[in-house]
């Protein structure tokens, strides 16, 4: 491409009506991305406002669904320095078929600028572009250079979901690896050779995807000899899998920092950026600033109305929210965080939050509205709670009604629901109430993630397991063998000093191993495990070892030790649960453990007891209550 | 309008406290300077005024109770509270009486004629050098002083990524322009402050090393420690050996790094964030294109350190070595969300030089598992610094306790003082998520990377050759150092007869003769040249005899050995006491009594 031609060439931008994705169910059956309203006008009117001040002339607007809205939107606005020109073709389902389309018909030859239907930005993509440019010449193999905004950490933002993982080289800005970060996914594998390649990589996962492209004119041939593209992401891996053979290399841009982009990707997505607008952080992509938004009053605490919009006596605008056009509220009414677009009608003593109302919709008296997404012309009738639900245009809620995480639709045999549960799972659906961030691993398995951190950790055993394992040893040696108890004991103490343990936790270890040795001479002696053969070992065996039992219980402190390892035993081994009542008789019956203390220990409420510890305590409840009675016939006896 | 909350502490009535300058940013009216720098004693609760859009408030939280002072000053440590940091605070403290809290001591301390000025971002613990501090118990006798950090050097190692060079002699004194490479080390911590410091030795070359060290004048006060027998002591081990004398934080370094590097930089970014261990990071040394490496020719692999350094806060999130991986790396998930935006350096290397909290320290002598700190150690604590500590579950099950003594968290236990202060501060070191500073962790690793200066460690023959070529030129090109020892470049009582010398080093009673041509070599002491010999790009250590008519380029001549007549030797390296043969030719290789190398 000679660049002499390519300076003389009109600036063109793709602006692709669809993003062919259904994670805003159900609004792509309502209108296309591109026509989503944010506060009152389609994300189209912001969209051509940004490309209008950063000086694009020639646009193209590819429809792939309901083009008649598009024909119809596009003829009544009236634009000035840019050309808009559709690009019709029904029946597209992907932004790769889209990209091939855009190709065979040969409406564009140079540099373009890729915009995808949900895009949101009010940055000056010329500036962007002339950087893109520059690169190229620099280097002939730049494709695409992705728009990517700081967010700084997601961890805590309702965009958790879109974080994604950008690997890049930090002295150029190439792309190495790109993904969405999955929270399933514990760790993320990359190359080896990326770090050994580059001096500095940059690993980054404070980035977002703008849904802005900066393209060369390879892109389009590229999407052309690759039918497998189908989506962006696709077309990234591909490129970068296969860089050195294609030769074209993907770089990224870091958005200005004043300056803001967002692209709708979900139901979350859309509610911050309502926000953000609302606060004025896109400006002048604003209320009362932007022309299309003109004629509205802007109050304290980011509130707007309109100047048509009427109030009735009591109403409430709490925070953040915005009244449209001959809209109005009725007594007491309060509103917080929510969009009510134009000629909406809401009744007394209404309460709506976190919610969007758009146009014509008509709100009876005593209705709550929480979090929820109220289509063109519904009408939601007397006294009727709705809370995180998404209402189809037209829908008529009858009065008195309460709907809870439902999208409802109005067929012409009345309404149709769908649970929003039911949709969660496969598609990607989410919806900015379920808001509350789920930390990638909790605190409850750090512990144990974080010894895998780094693979090369050299990991440290336990001295306590290793304790334990050395008993286990010298008790199942001891027990083939036959050796003398006496000199078992001696091999424990011997083995407890080298290992620095306190005497309460050999008795512990000690009754935990002789609990455990069934299992392991089991597998020694490769028979099967079964409740019986478990149970009939367990009990030679602790006939066999009773001096060493004897030897380590002789105080109250040794008794709790030895019931806390019975206890944990018990709940990790299946094979004892059964057995768990006799043996603290058997136990109760050589005088190890002392009424009193078994006792003390079963009504010990341990406020950290789980399922585990009461699955033990209802086990051996047969011979606690056993153990009651014989007490209470002992002291009734004395009486 | 942005509203600026200054809190200070209660000090005793005594003590003489007032803010005498605003940082610059703030443009404080004289009116509020005034009323600020009144003494800020107990009526002075709360003030209200406004310096353009800025409002100033200043709120006087109380300390529990008056001890606090006192313990503070009993840990050597000041300790200033401060809300917001835009402040500089001159504390001109008086008498500080703390005799009314009897549990803490009777003791009465005076802090006399004692200025400090506290650039207080981030408002972090300072603390009081004794060298401008003098304080007194009542008795008039001084108290126990305390330096802030030790300096240690690590110099019993035996250099087996180099044994040709060192079975004559311990490595720390393998000469780098005819000084013993220990004295490198010993410099930069001379030059940054330290007034004494610990060499870790091995038994043997103990006399040795203190012998030559004598010689070369450093003012440091050098404590050498005997690591006893042939054992060959990790440095984890090493530091486990002298752990008796350890009782604040250390500053480790290897005696085999050869750097300018500030000290000054490292310890302020390890103060600034209270760190666990900082850790300095240069870049690996380039090789000039005309570079060859003496002895065999083998393709040794450099090792490649993997080091990750978060963009925003400094903090070091990952350390690894490129071996320790095939062909992917595993990076958790935690990290990736935890650290938004990191670099990962593989042309950095880690320089061996770390400045290590005494909590560190404890931690390590208690879990005998670590042998060495940059293979095991540092990766260890780098990694938990992912982690938080377990919940004690149950305190009265011994188990969980037993567990807790294992856990590094056991160890890493903040200051109450500094969790208040933590608590109390406003700084934050990160912006983008709302989490406390730091992300609440205890354990923080830092890396300190150093650009600018020269550094590189000598632990292999090819780095160890690269010094020895670029030392000079490295040294005079940085104004801020001083001239290397003050040995001049040629000895006073070498004899030099030769009349074609450039860029050379002699050293003592040496004796060049004439008709021999010498061109950047440093040539160690009791060596001799004969006449017709030509040597070039050599290092030759000491009590070397070359004979006539010998050329030599680039090699490295051990102690004591003998090059025959008419030899030519290109890319060689000479074992110590060995003698070649006259008349032979040999081009890379290793020249050295066979037995000498089978000992090793």
């Amino acid at each position: 491409m000679n660049t002499k031609m390519c300076k003389k060439d009109v600036l063109q931008a793709v602006i692709l009506a669809d993003d062919f994705t259904t994670s805003l169910n159900p609004a792509q059956n309502i209108f296309p991305s591109i026509l989503m309203p944010v506060i009152n006008i389609p994300l189209f009117d912001y969209m051509i406002e940004t490309l209008m001040k950063s000086k694009i002339q020639e646009v193209f607007l590819y429809c792939s669904s309901h083009i008649d809205l598009l024909k119809k939107y596009t003829k009544e606005r009236v634009y000035k320095d840019i050309t808009i020109s559709l690009i019709i073709s029904d029946g597209c389902r992907s932004l790769g078929d889209a990209l091939r389309d855009i190709d065979t018909k040969g409406w564009i030859r140079g540099y373009f600028i890729l915009i995808r239907g949900n895009a949101f930005t009010n940055t000056d993509l010329k500036i962007l572009f002339n950087v893109h440019r520059m690169k190229a010449e620099k280097d002939k193999g730049t494709t695409m250079t992705m728009v990517l905004r700081n967010f700084g950490s997601m961890k805590d933002s309702y965009l958790n979901e879109e974080a994604s993982l950008v690997v890049s080289d930090k002295s150029t800005n190439k792309i190495l690896y790109y993904t969405k970060l999955k929270n399933s996914e514990k760790k993320v594998k990359l190359e080896l050779n990326w770090f050994l390649d580059h001096n500095e990589v940059e690993i980054n996962s404070c980035y977002l995807d703008t849904h802005i492209y900066l393209c060369s004119p390879s892109v389009l041939p590229l999407f052309a000899d690759n039918f497998d593209f189908q989506t962006m992401d696709d077309f990234i891996r591909g490129v970068l899998m296969n860089e050195e053979i294609l030769d074209s290399r993907i770089y990224w841009q870091q958005l200005n920092a004043e300056d803001y982009a967002l692209p709708i990707t979900s139901w979350k997505a859309h509610h911050i950026l309502t926000q953000d607008v609302l606060r004025r952080h896109s400006f002048p992509l604003a209320p009362d600033a932007l022309p299309l938004l003109k004629n509205f009053i802007c109050m304290p605490r980011s509130t707007y109305k309109h100047e048509t919009a009427t109030f009735a006596k009591g109403c409430l605008l709490e925070k953040d929210c915005i009244l449209g056009s001959n809209s109005s509220l009725g007594n007491k009414t309060k509103v917080a965080r929510s969009v009510i677009a134009d000629n909406c009608i809401i009744g007394s003593n209404v309460n709506i939050d976190n919610s969007y109302v758009f146009s014509n919709v008509r709100i009876k008296d005593n209705c709550t509205i929480k979090s929820s997404i109220l289509f063109p012309n519904c009408i939601v009738r007397y006294r009727s709670q709705i809370d995180g639900c998404i209402l189809c245009s037209g829908v008529d809620i009858a009065a008195r009604s309460q709907y809870v995480d439902i999208i409802i639709e109005s067929t012409s045999s009345g309404i149709s629901e769908i649970k929003m549960s039911d949709l969660e799972a496969d598609d990607g659906f989410l919806y900015f109430k379920n808001a509350e961030v789920i930390d990638c691993d909790d605190c409850s398995s750090e512990s144990s993630s974080n010894e895998e951190v780094l693979e090369c950790d050299s990991q440290i055993p336990d001295d306590m397991n290793m304790f334990l394992s050395e008993v286990i040893d010298s008790l199942l040696r001891g027990y083939q063998d036959k050796l003398n108890c006496e000199n078992l004991i001696l091999e424990i103490n011997s083995s407890r000093y080298a290992y620095n343990v306190t005497i309460r936790e050999v008795t512990y270890n000690v009754i935990k191993a002789i609990l455990s040795l069934p299992l392991h001479y089991l597998s020694e002696t490769k028979t099967a495990v079964t409740n019986q053969n478990y149970q009939k070992n367990l009990k030679i065996m602790i006939t066999y070892f009773n001096t060493i039992i004897q030897n380590y219980i002789k105080n109250e402190n040794a008794q709790e030790d030895c019931l806390r390892a019975i206890e944990d035993v018990v709940s990790t081994t299946d094979e004892l649960l059964p057995y768990a009542q006799h043996l603290l008789h058997q136990f109760y019956d050589r005088d190890i453990l002392s009424e009193e203390k078994i006792l003390e220990w079963y009504e010990s409420t341990d406020e950290n007891a789980d399922a585990h510890h009461t699955k033990v305590k209802n086990a051996v409840q047969p011979f606690i209550k056993w153990l009651r009675e014989a007490e209470e016939d002992s002291s009734g006896s004395d009486n | 309008m942005r509203l600026l909350i200054i809190s200070l502490p209660v000090l005793p009535a005594s003590c003489n406290c007032r803010i005498s300058s605003f940082d610059s940013r703030w443009d404080v009216p004289s009116s509020v300077m005034e009323r600020l720098s009144q003494p800020l004693s107990s009526p002075f609760k709360s003030f209200h005024g406004s310096i353009s859009s800025v409002s100033v408030k200043v709120k006087v939280p109380l300390f529990p109770d008056k001890g606090t002072i006192s313990k503070v000053l009993q840990n050597d440590t000041l300790y200033i509270l401060l809300k917001s940091c835009f402040l500089t605070i001159t504390w001109v403290p008086t008498v500080i009486t703390s005799s009314t809290d009897s549990h803490v001591s009777s003791t009465t301390a005076f802090i006399r004629k004692h200025y400090i000025t506290f650039q207080c971002f981030p408002p972090f613990k300072y603390y009081l050098h004794h060298r401008s501090t003098q304080v007194y118990s009542h008795h008039g006798t001084k108290m126990n002083h305390h330096n802030e950090f030790q300096a240690i050097v690590l110099a019993g190692g035996k250099g087996s990524r180099m044994t040709e060079l060192t079975a004559g002699q311990p490595k720390c004194l393998l000469p780098i322009a005819n000084v013993p490479m220990i004295w490198y080390p010993l410099q930069i911590l001379e030059c940054s402050g330290f007034k004494e410091a610990i060499v870790v030795i091995a038994e043997a070359t103990k006399s040795d090393v203190s012998a030559s060290l004598d010689k070369l004048g450093l003012k440091i006060k050098i404590e050498f420690v005997g690591i006893p027998g042939a054992e060959d002591l990790g440095t984890a081990d090493s530091i486990r050996l002298i752990h008796e004398k350890i009782y604040t934080d250390i500053l480790v370094i290897s005696c085999d790094l050869i750097t300018n590097v500030d000290l000054l930089e490292i310890l302020n970014l390890y103060r600034k964030h209270n760190a666990s261990v900082t850790a300095l990071m240069l870049p690996v040394p380039k090789m000039p294109d005309d570079f060859v490496t003496p002895g065999l020719k083998n393709k040794q692999k450099p090792e490649t350190d993997l080091i990750g350094i978060d963009n925003n806060t400094g903090r070091l999130v990952f350390l690894a070595s490129a071996s320790d991986f095939e062909e992917t790396i595993n990076i958790s998930q935690r990290l990736l969300r935890k650290h938004a935006s990191f670099t990962i350096h593989s042309k950095l290397m880690d320089a061996h030089l770390y400045i290590i909290n005494k909590w560190v320290i404890d931690f390590l002598i208690y879990n005998k598992n670590f042998t060495t700190l940059k293979g095991e150690l540092l990766p260890y604590i780098v990694g938990k610094q992912l982690s938080r500590p377990k919940q004690s579950l149950d305190d009265k099950t011994s188990m969980v306790q037993m567990d807790l003594k294992d856990d590094i968290f056991h160890f890493a236990l903040e200051k109450p003082l500094d969790e208040l202060i933590r608590k109390m501060s406003a700084f934050n070191d990160h912006s983008t998520d709302l989490e406390d500073a730091y992300n609440g962790d205890v354990i923080r690793c830092y890396a300190h990377v150093s650009n600018e200066k020269f550094g590189l460690r000598a632990n292999t023959i090819q780095m160890y050759h690269l010094a020895n070529a670029k030392i000079s030129e490295w040294w005079n090109d940085d104004k801020n150092t001083d001239q290397l020892p003050l040995l001049p470049c040629i000895s006073s009582t070498a004899t030099v007869r030769s009349t074609q010398m450039q860029e050379c080093r002699i050293g003592d009673n040496s004796l060049i003769e004439e008709k021999t041509s010498l061109k950047n070599n440093h040539i160690g002491p009791n060596s001799i040249v004969e006449s017709k010999t030509r040597i070039s790009q050599s290092v030759i250590m000491g009590h070397v005899t070359i004979k006539q008519r010998c050329v030599i380029h680039n090699c490295i001549l051990c102690n004591g050995c003998t090059i025959k007549e008419g030899t030519e030797l290109k890319n060689c390296v000479v074992g110590a006491q060995h003698v070649v043969k006259s008349g032979s030719q040999h081009i890379h290789e290793v020249l050295t009594d066979a037995d000498r190398l089978i000992e090793i």
